[in-house]
């Protein structure tokens, strides 16, 4: 059985009511803020704004997924092996870059708007990714190696029957990390134009109008925690199926003395 | 034929590749060599024209060429020292070339006539001085750890010493420092500030998280899940939350007003960056004093030490390694994120970007941008000496 | 001397030790043998109190365990665990003097002891100054029992000190043990699931079995009389015969009259040696001489064999 919680549920309904019916919480913004003659963010519907701060998220860690497996697998390689230093290190020294920074940095690259937020997203996504596929294949014990081998596999059945699927936790991980960052940078991307959640609250920051900020913000914090549980789930039904776990910590304190 | 000219004969006629690393990268700089080297608007807002490396000189294209073909071949050197010594050579007169070549190129480009123009650094030396690094790295990869930290510095003075010769003053990049040189310092010293304030506050915050994580097997699930859905919030999503509260605070609590907490300004900037910098701090510092090994800490009870002489005679120096990692982790995160403080008027290098983004005004953006990535790229190298060194003492 | 009176230990509603009593002699070498999960673990730590019994009493000379401060009772009794359980950020001196600090010994004595437990334990003084992780298994264990004694205590328990060792270094550090228990004359639990250690260590031996004693005695009582088939297969069925051997001596089947015979032992040999002898010699008969050696009389082959029979 997976324990879900109650909390999950509740939040993933008060998202789909804020971004389904954010209007219709005019009164209550209106009571929070009686000066604001325009307390509801209107420019566009939070489902517009949900759909695309969905669209840039998928289509970058999509890309970047692809990309950061691809590396990743080449440079574990017999043939890659030369460029694990290198790699590796780009992809270390690289996830210390403020991804505010690097998004930034796109601007002179490509201007203003949706395309310069795709790369900051895509270039930042890979890093996660990337470490998270060299750790896992690092991962598999030697002589789970050695024994494929002996029985036979060619490299590319070990590689996707034995190698992949044991490293796919450590996978899975780097990809939610970089999910979750790719929704926060994609929210800071409105700054640079791209249409996001973002939106209201760079707009309502640059308005003084806090009730935009506060609209947002919300639905942007719901948005990447339902996201992130959504991971947890998945991290969990994954590790039941290959009864694998990313390396927890020892066994708990105090076993030792306690075992008769 | 004796077998030393045969040997002889086999190595002079047999070329070898032995670095397809540099041989990648030798190919990248060529291709990337053919974008804009500098690009060249008449001001601020205009778009520029491009110019190429072969516009700049004859000589000054001869000089990259040369460096390139010696990163190319020396993809074939079978001495590992020879071939580490000849990337790193290459890669360092690469950097040093690119900022003497940008500088002099972008000063014979000056013209009286007209003062508002801007020389902007382009693709192509962008793409060369990457290839530049990324070849020391390479060059120093097998070298030993005295070198690599001596010839790193070594070139990084040089570089650093070019900067500051005022060689690259004619680049926009340097003239928008200029324009900036007298917020600068102030905004550099906000952004530190602001970090280490955040680090110092979440330090103090975490201690007690860390002790019931730990120590109370009830609370631990809930801090880790409360710790990591704040983590999960957009930085400037939870900024935004901060806003209301606090002005709502500020709005009716005189005293908060005058130590100037608002809901603009320093206060949400710090509280945001505290709540962020929660869970790497009690996450690491947990597994540090839960991979305490069990037989220490019986050997410890068996010994006669109580509860108090355990935590701070073997678990906590046994986790500081994890405790100064989940520091590095903390310093690192603030720095990026401070520069989205600057959305909500906290100050700090964030203030350039944005309000370069909002200008148009590209090379105020890397006025905040770079120094940002220095300032992370420092804390982190800074940080691994640290643990590098906590690590091999008691 | 060290005493258990009836005392139960209980998990989760279950009992998992007990009722149990013994009592360990001063300056025995008490060994608690068993298989895992048979409760000698859990025995040897009641004795320090890092498990407190559900049902009850332990008294050391007397005094009640729990008549004590935990932790001060520690400090005054050795405590030596498998692979050492060295502090790993402490040079392998500051292991050993931790009970001396504990217990706020001046600097001088400190050191003066250190470099007494560690002749004791034969510790080279070049490696005082290492840290554990620098130490083979072997040395890490002699540094484990050197900081065990740093105090001077009458009591040492080791649990499973020797379980991590190769065979080589096991034996080595097996007879110092020996030598040391006999120089001291402290008294020494050990517990092993190793019942040749038990054999070639104890000179009380306590075999245990589902938290219960299944039989304790000398090593030659137990060798000689198994109380119940798990004891018999416990030493080692048929070859068990042999190791009693080892615990025999030529002077209890020794035949009177001096039969001369070119090949000769001692009294105080064991019947083992002297089979050995008769087997690398050839002779069924061996001429026996006393210490001073003076002849005083003769062994025979089926003696032997006779003796081994239980």
């Amino acid at each position: 059985m997976m324990r879900v919680g109650l909390l999950t549920p509740l939040l993933a309904l008060a998202f789909v009511a804020l971004a389904l019916f954010m209007p219709a919480t005019a009164p209550f913004f209106h009571w929070l803020f009686p000066e604001n003659p325009r307390p509801v963010f209107l420019r566009a519907s939070f489902l517009e704004l949900t759909l695309a701060h969905a669209e840039l998220v998928l289509i970058s860690a999509g890309a970047a997924t692809a990309f950061a497996l691809g590396v990743g697998i080449f440079v574990t390689r017999p043939a890659g092996r030369e460029f694990l230093p290198i790699v590796g290190a780009l992809a270390a020294v690289g996830q210390t870059f403020p991804p505010a920074a690097v998004l930034a940095l796109a601007v002179p690259a490509l201007g203003y708007g949706e395309a310069p937020t795709l790369l900051a997203l895509f270039l930042y996504s890979i890093l996660p990714i990337l470490e998270g596929t060299i750790a896992g294949l690092h991962a598999v014990p030697a002589d789970v190696r050695e024994a494929a081998d002996g029985l036979g596999f060619s490299s590319a059945t070990k590689l996707t029957r034995i190698e992949l699927p044991l490293a796919a936790p450590y996978i899975l991980a780097g990809v939610r990390t970089s999910t979750i960052i790719a929704i926060g940078t994609a929210t800071i991307g409105s700054t640079i134009g791209a249409l996001s959640l973002g939106s209201p609250i760079v707009e309502g920051l640059a308005a003084e109008n806090t009730a935009y900020v506060l609209q947002g913000a919300l639905v942007v914090a719901l948005f990447a925690i339902l996201v992130d549980r959504g991971f947890e789930l998945l991290e969990r039904r994954l590790a039941r199926q290959s009864r694998s776990e990313l390396p927890a910590s020892r066994p708990r304190r105090a076993a030792a003395a306690a075992a008769p | 034929m004796s077998t030393a000219d045969l040997a002889a004969t086999r190595r002079t006629s047999r070329l070898a590749l032995h670095d397809r690393v540099a041989l990648v990268l030798a190919l990248v700089a060529a291709a990337g060599s053919f974008g804009a080297f500098l690009s060249i608007a008449p001001n601020r807002l205009a778009d520029g024209r491009p110019l190429t490396l072969w516009n700049v000189g004859l000589s000054q294209t001869a000089i990259v060429l040369a460096l390139l073909v010696l990163v190319f071949m020396a993809a074939f050197i079978g001495d590992r020292t020879w071939r580490s010594g000849a990337l790193f050579a290459s890669g360092a007169g690469l950097l040093i070339s690119m900022l003497l070549i940008a500088g002099t190129a972008a000063a014979a480009q000056l013209d009286p006539q007209e003062p508002a123009r801007r020389i902007a650094l382009g693709s192509a030396f962008w793409i060369l001085f990457s290839v530049g690094v990324l070849a020391c790295f390479q060059g120093l990869q097998h070298a030993a750890r005295i070198w690599k930290a001596l010839l790193s510095l070594a070139l990084a003075a040089a570089l650093i010493a070019i900067a500051a010769s005022g060689e690259l003053n004619s680049l926009s990049l340097a003239r928008e420092f200029h324009a900036q040189r007298a917020t600068f310092p102030t905004e550099l010293l906000r952004h530190i500030g602001l970090v280490a304030a955040a680090v110092v506050v979440a330090s103090f915050c975490a201690i007690p998280l860390v002790l019931a994580a730990v120590y109370r097997s009830g609370a631990r699930s809930a801090i880790f899940t409360t710790l990591n859905l704040l983590q999960t919030i957009p930085s400037i999503a939870l900024f935004g939350l901060l806003i209301a509260p606090l002005s709502f605070v500020a709005a009716h609590v005189s005293l908060a007003r005058e130590i100037g907490i608002g809901g603009i300004g320093a206060a949400p900037a710090l509280i945001a960056l505290v709540l962020y910098g929660l869970l790497p701090l009690v996450r690491s510092a947990d597994a540090g004093l839960r991979n305490v090994p069990a037989n220490v800490q019986e050997a410890a009870r068996g010994m006669g030490m109580n509860a108090q002489e355990i935590f701070w005679k073997v678990d906590l120096p046994l986790a500081l390694p994890a405790l100064v990692s989940g520091l590095r982790v903390v310093t690192v995160q603030s720095i990026g994120l401070a520069i989205v403080a600057a959305l909500i008027g906290a100050g700090g290098l964030g203030t350039f970007v944005f309000q370069g983004i909002g200008e148009y005004a590209l090379d105020l953006v890397l006025v905040g941008a770079l120094p940002t990535i220095l300032l992370a790229v420092a804390a982190d190298a800074l940080f691994q000496i640290v643990i590098a060194n906590v690590r091999s003492r008691p | 001397m060290i005493e258990f009176d009836a005392v139960e230990k209980f998990y989760a509603g279950q009992r998992v030790l007990g009722p149990l009593s013994l009592s360990i002699p001063q300056g025995a070498l008490c060994v608690l043998v068993g298989p895992s999960g048979c409760g000698k673990s859990t025995t040897l730590k009641m004795i320090n109190a890092l498990i407190t019994p559900d049902a009850g009493s332990i008294r050391i000379n007397a005094q009640p365990v729990a008549s004590h401060p935990a932790e001060e009772l520690r400090r005054g009794i050795g405590y030596v665990i498998q692979s050492g359980g060295l502090f790993p950020h402490w040079r392998v001196r500051d292991n050993i003097a931790t009970v001396p600090r504990l217990l706020h010994w001046e600097k001088a004595r400190v050191a003066a002891r250190i470099n007494e437990v560690a002749e004791i334990a034969a510790i080279h003084r070049a490696l005082l100054d290492r840290f554990p992780h620098q130490l083979s298994g072997g040395q890490q264990q002699r540094v484990g029992v050197a900081r065990a004694l740093a105090a001077d205590p009458d009591i040492i328990l080791m649990d499973e000190p020797f379980g991590a060792l190769d065979p080589v270094t096991r034996a080595a550090l097996q007879k110092e043990l020996a030598r040391l228990h006999h120089n001291t004359g402290k008294t020494i639990v050990l517990v092993t699931h190793d019942m040749d250690e038990a054999l070639a260590l104890g000179t009380t031996i306590v075999v245990m079995r589902k938290g219960e004693i299944a039989q304790s005695g000398t090593p030659a009582e137990i060798l000689a009389a198994p109380r119940s088939d798990f004891v018999r297969d416990f030493v080692g069925g048929a070859d068990a015969a042999m190791k009693l051997l080892e615990f025999r001596k030529v002077r209890e089947v020794l035949r009177g009259g001096a039969e001369s015979c070119d090949h000769s032992i001692r009294t105080h040999d064991t019947l083992r040696s002297a089979l050995t002898e008769m087997m690398t010699t050839g002779r069924s008969i061996l001429t026996v001489q006393n210490e001073s050696g003076a002849i005083v009389g003769s062994i025979h082959v089926e003696d032997i064999v006779g003796a081994s029979k239980r």
